[in-house]
């Protein structure tokens, strides 16, 4: 329901992006792989709306992204950025709730607390509810945002939903990386939303992604299942590193193992 | 001790808190009646109130004397609490208070501009002054309030020290600018210089009171309706866009409402130091974070506290007169030091 045609962004003089398409289809976990300044985050904000491309076009279903207004889009897509304000205080229940401002619009209903406390289950920070935000720690934080996103498009509007995650793990623990994955794949399957995260750990990406794509200078490199992105010699080109792909018994699934830097 | 443990989630419902509060404002109001150089039982002041007492002396001084005073401390509290919870909400910043960052000293510059360069005196400057003055007042305040607004962000963001410090620039401006003027004014004006600097409720009128009253209503009025898109804001701004927020016609809104909120009772009463900073704190504690009942609840606050801070500057030293100014800084600096610490303590973990 979301998806990028030719997009161009520039910057001082640089292509950000670089003719870049990608559809995101409902369903299904896409996670965004490449190294620093591959132009991940700038691919993200152009699909939130955030930022308006130089060239190209962004779509929510048939409607170009700049035909909708703040709201119309905050009712379609939610998105986790990287950083989150780390001292509120709000309850965390309260923090959630507010991501269903959107369809509230300020006078939050019994259904709309009823989402928040879901989404707050689903992103394993129910115990959290009545804890002040700005005294928990960085990662019982970022479930709380997580939850609040989730709560936001938690309904689902005719022609799908969006979830757009920026480093939702940066912050997590080993079991909460792979829970919050799992989450964010669940979610997708259950509501039929098209979910989008940018992730660091290609394994951990590989383990809960239906389709990774990978991104380097602002172009996209690769676009498939894990397996074929892992093996392909342009994700190890792309991060100018040597690596070796190892199978895994246990999962089935591919291991990259990078060699030492030179 | 982190300040921030001790917020307990309320346990009473918003809409009970504003009914204590209500009547802790009520009893303050009867209390500040009853003080002064002639000294009145509540029961007293109520009878004189209602009109039931057999003491035409007492009903005098309780509504002719001192209710129309009392009332603009009710008013113009109430206009500066809702200004700093505003504000506070606005800049995502706890220690944002209209006077510290300049934007009562610049609508009082505005309005002594106008005492000044038009040759009034305030309290007596007839029809013209009740218009001319908290309009002027008005202006002074968005122009700085915008100012600060403006000068505070960085990259998109708002910065305390940023903030911090172009108000401690403005206030540095618009205090040579009120001492250009009074240079100026005439003897009698320059003798009205404590009233612009340190603020007095000794003026009030029942026409300025009920002009400032309006002012803080409708300012109030709008604020609640935008009390869902501040909490949002408070998430960040970003954040707040993401949730469908327009926080550029959001930002706007709020600017010219503070303006017009402290605007309204500063060209009345001259700046009231540290207000707008406690009675949002106090607030918080009593009510949560969400503006739905923190605005109401800043507006109480301030109320009982103007109240509180008028009576002591009026009966301390009677037949003198504090300047209510005083009062509030002496409160308001310590409080807003303690805050400072606790904030700093807080950064470093």
């Amino acid at each position: 329901m979301l998806s990028a045609h030719h997009l161009v962004v520039r910057a001082g003089g640089r292509r950000l992006l670089d003719e870049l398409t990608l559809t995101l289809e409902p369903g299904q976990l896409c996670v965004l792989v490449g190294p620093n300044g591959a132009g991940k985050t700038t691919l993200l904000r152009a699909l939130s709306g955030d930022l308006l491309p130089g060239a190209g076009e962004v779509r929510y279903g048939d409607r170009p992204v700049s035909a909708l207004d703040a709201l119309q889009r905050a009712r379609l897509r939610a998105v986790l950025a990287q950083h989150q304000r780390s001292d509120l205080d709000h309850l965390a229940r309260d923090v959630v709730a507010l991501g269903r401002y959107p369809h509230h619009l300020g006078r939050p209903t019994a259904a709309d607390r009823a989402i928040a406390s879901e989404a707050m289950a689903l992103a394993g920070c129910s115990a959290l509810a009545q804890r002040v935000c700005g005294t928990l720690s960085g990662g019982e934080q970022a479930r709380v945002h997580l939850a609040r996103a989730l709560a936001q498009i938690w309904t689902a509007p005719a022609g799908g939903h969006a979830l757009l995650l920026d480093e939702p793990v940066a912050a997590l623990d080993i079991a909460w990386q792979h829970r919050t994955l799992a989450c964010a794949r669940d979610f997708a399957r259950q509501r039929g939303t098209a979910v989008l995260a940018i992730v660091h750990d290609l394994n951990l990406a590989a383990r809960y992604a239906d389709r990774m794509v990978l991104l380097a200078g602002g172009r996209l490199l690769q676009d498939g299942p894990p397996d074929q992105v892992l093996r392909s010699p342009a994700l190890a080109q792309a991060f100018g590193l040597r690596c070796r792909v190892l199978d895994d018994d246990g999962s089935g699934r591919p291991l990259l193992v990078a060699e030492a830097a030179d | 001790m982190n300040a921030r443990t001790l917020t307990l989630p309320a346990a009473w419902p918003v809409a009970t808190t504003l009914g204590v509060l209500a009547a802790a404002l009520a009893m303050t109001v009867v209390l500040a009646l009853g003080s002064g150089a002639v000294a009145l039982s509540p029961g007293a002041v109520l009878a004189a109130l209602t009109g039931t007492g057999s003491d035409d002396g007492a009903a005098l001084v309780v509504r002719t004397l001192r209710l129309p005073r009392v009332m603009l401390g009710v008013i113009a509290g109430a206009g500066l609490g809702i200004a700093g919870a505003a504000m506070q909400g606005l800049m995502r910043n706890p220690l944002a208070d209209p006077g510290l960052i300049g934007v009562s000293s610049g609508a009082a510059l505005a309005a002594a501009a106008v005492v000044v360069l038009g040759g009034l005196l305030p309290g007596n400057g007839g029809a013209l002054s009740a218009v001319l003055l908290p309009a002027a007042a008005f202006t002074g305040a968005a122009l700085t309030t915008a100012l600060v607004y403006a000068a505070s962000r960085e990259n998109g963001r708002s910065s305390v020290t940023r903030m911090l410090l172009s108000g401690i620039a403005i206030n540095a401006l618009t205090m040579s600018g009120i001492g250009l003027l009074m240079f100026m004014g005439s003897d009698a004006q320059v003798r009205q210089f404590t009233f612009w600097t340190l603020g007095s409720l000794a003026a009030a009128t029942w026409p300025g009171v009920a002009a400032a009253a309006a002012a803080a209503a409708v300012a109030l009025h709008a604020l609640l309706r935008r009390a869902g898109p501040l909490d949002a804001l408070a998430l960040g701004e970003a954040q707040a866009g993401h949730l469908g927020v327009d926080t550029g016609r959001l930002n706007r809104s709020c600017v010219l409402l503070i303006a017009l909120s402290v605007g309204a009772t500063t060209a009345l009463t001259g700046t009231l130091g540290f207000i707008g900073l406690i009675a949002p704190h106090l607030a918080r504690r009593l009510v949560g974070p969400a503006h739905a009942g923190l605005l109401p609840a800043s507006a109480l606050c301030g109320a009982v506290l103007v109240v509180l801070a008028d009576t002591a500057a009026r009966t301390w030293v009677a037949p003198a007169e504090l300047p209510i100014g005083v009062l509030t800084a002496l409160i308001g600096a310590p409080f807003f030091m303690m805050l400072l610490r606790s904030r700093a303590a807080r950064e470093l973990h």
